[in-house]
């Protein structure tokens, strides 16, 4: 059993964490606490430093596109004047409560959609391309997943087998891999931050169907862009789930736009076996 | 001094190993490296899957591994998250950590979690609070458990010991080891004043388990622990200090930020190996029983 740390040292902690959180430097409330103000901000400094650390790691190309936006846009009321201000902003308004990295990715992504609306309005895309890097983190760091990958020679054999075969056999939807409908390409937008290309305002507003997946042999994420009837063939199978490809190909007929089920079976069977070979390579199925 | 050294909190004295970072992963199991441990930073690993639990685990399945916590935040209010625990008792097992260690330290208060390490006031309850929390996890963990004295830039208000003595009331209490981390006491010296050779003599030599040396930031006003530059010629001499409590020990040699390649991280590793051999042959010529006759 711990002590009871009511009383003065759990005051001692409230009040150092109260002024801990604060910006906008020193204020008559830091002197109560009977510290040298430079060694508050000292503190105030390392937390924001390791608070953006984390949170580049979690959103890099969000905060390249915000940290474009801010240098670039002419000052505007609501706009934050750094990178530094969003994120002393967030540790003022609702820091984490652990120091998980989803943990705070998460906190912040609640904080930024609450608080951030200007900078929101001038970069609507900006909201796509963090919940695409959000599911990234997901797929870097989940838990392994059940099943295996096929190898290439294996990947090659079933794609050559004969349609009986291709139908019996099992896949399971790795819990790594997120589905996620975009209202902006968000990868393309990923894509070229990432070669420090950045759009213009309202570019890649385009609608977008991604597959976030950790790939079998790096274990880096990765994301596969899909039409509509081979993503429904993912969406058919829930993460965790395991199926034959038959049981798969009957609830993804069952839930195909009526134009693709119109459809010839060649097509259909060609785009939902290409749906399942796809995402055996690139790791959001796997073999049980 | 002289019944002390070598006790080590009873735990294996491995020489001077070095944090195991992404960037030297490959490096590391393809080459083989002699490294006598690495340690590790469990909450990049404990509760997730991935390649960074897969390379912790094929390093720990060649080399000796610790674990290095920096979340627990042990001094908090807020009791230690029981899920956090059981998954690092997990994640130790699977990974055969021949201990932990974590910080004397809170980190977070009233739901927020300042996700750095925060400096205890040095008074009795705090002691008693601290050191019940350090049990608790203790007995979670079921193996050796250290705590390391953290690098300070102020000395909270009300402290009614000097941090050596603080430190050694924590450690008995808790009946726990420590890891003496000997650049936080260089910069504690030069940030709150606190003689470091008079800390050396408070804290209980045996119970040093293992330490750490690492290189810091010098603004001149305020000295910056970032273990992202060379171990300082400063830091050195207190290390030899250190070392002449101790006896032969485990070192880790930390540079966690401003990462340098694999060769520049050993080279460092054996300049702190050459002090730490020098050191203990000294001692051992020096004793009156040791030495060539």
């Amino acid at each position: 059993m711990s002590a009871d740390p009511a009383g003065a040292y759990a005051a001692t902690l409230s009040r150092f964490a109260d002024r801990l959180f604060r910006s906008g430097g020193s204020d008559p409330g830091d002197a109560a606490l009977e510290i040298p103000a430079e060694r508050l901000e000292v503190y105030r400094e390392l937390v924001r430093r390791g608070y953006t650390s984390m949170l580049r790691f979690a959103y890099p190309m969000s905060f390249r596109l915000i940290a474009a936006e801010i240098t670039t846009s002419d000052p505007a009321p609501g706009l934050p004047s750094s990178v530094d201000a969003v994120i002393a902003r967030f540790l003022e308004d609702s820091p984490a409560a652990n120091h998980s990295t989803r943990h705070i990715a998460d906190a912040f992504r609640t904080h930024f959609d609450r608080e951030q609306g200007p900078l929101l309005a001038r970069r609507p895309e900006l909201a796509d391309l963090m919940t695409l890097e959000r599911a990234a983190l997901g797929a870097l760091y989940a838990f392994d997943d059940p099943g295996r990958s096929p190898g290439g020679d294996e990947l090659a054999a079933l794609q050559a087998s004969a349609v009986p075969d291709f139908l019996a056999l099992r896949v399971c939807r790795a819990p790594s891999s997120t589905t996620l409908r975009l209202a902006h390409e968000a990868t393309r937008l990923h894509h070229r931050l990432a070669h420090r290309d950045v759009p213009e305002p309202g570019a890649h507003a385009a609608p977008e169907r991604v597959v976030v997946s950790r790939d079998p042999a790096s274990l880096e994420a990765r994301f596969t862009t899909l039409d509509e009837a081979p993503f429904r063939a993912v969406l058919a199978v829930p993460p965790g789930a395991e199926t034959s490809v038959e049981a798969l190909a009957a609830a993804w007929l069952e839930d195909l736009p009526e134009a693709d089920a119109r459809r010839d079976e060649a097509w259909q069977l060609t785009t939902l076996a290409g749906a399942v070979l796809t995402g055996l390579h690139a790791g959001w199925f796997r073999l049980p | 001094m002289a019944a002390t050294r070598g006790a080590n909190f009873g735990l294996p004295a491995l020489g001077v190993g070095i944090g195991l970072r992404r960037p030297h992963v490959a490096r590391i199991l393809a080459e083989r490296p002699t490294v006598p441990f690495f340690e590790f930073c469990p909450e990049n690993v404990m509760d997730r899957g991935g390649r960074a639990r897969r390379d912790l685990l094929a390093v720990a399945g060649r080399y000796p591994v610790v674990s290095h916590g920096v979340g627990l935040g042990i001094g908090s209010v807020d009791p230690p998250d029981p899920g956090y625990l059981r998954r690092l008792r997990r994640l130790l097992d699977e990974t055969g950590a021949l201990w932990a260690s974590d910080h004397l330290c809170w980190n977070r208060a009233d739901g927020r979690s300042s996700n750095d390490l925060l400096p205890l006031p040095f008074t009795p309850e705090a002691v008693r609070h601290t050191a019940a929390r350090i049990r608790e996890v203790r007995d979670a963990l079921e193996r050796p458990f250290l705590v390391e004295n953290i690098s300070t830039y102020t000395v909270l208000p009300g402290a009614r010991m000097s941090e050596g003595e603080f430190t050694r009331a924590v450690l008995e209490e808790a009946d726990c080891g420590l890891l003496l981390d000997v650049n936080n006491v260089y910069v504690n010296w030069r940030n709150n004043g606190s003689d470091p050779y008079r800390f050396l003599a408070e804290i209980p030599a045996e119970r040093i388990g293992q330490m750490h040396v690492a290189g810091h930031d010098d603004r001149g006003h305020v000295c910056v622990d970032t273990h992202g530059a060379p171990v300082r010629d400063e830091v050195w001499e207190l290390f030899r200090a250190a070392l002449e409590l101790t006896g032969p020990t485990s070192v880790l040699l930390e540079w966690d930020s401003n990462i340098p390649p694999l060769e520049r991280l050993l080279e460092e590793a054996a300049t702190c190996r050459a002090i730490h051999d020098e050191v203990l042959a000294a001692a051992v010529a020096g004793a009156p029983d040791g030495g060539e006759r």
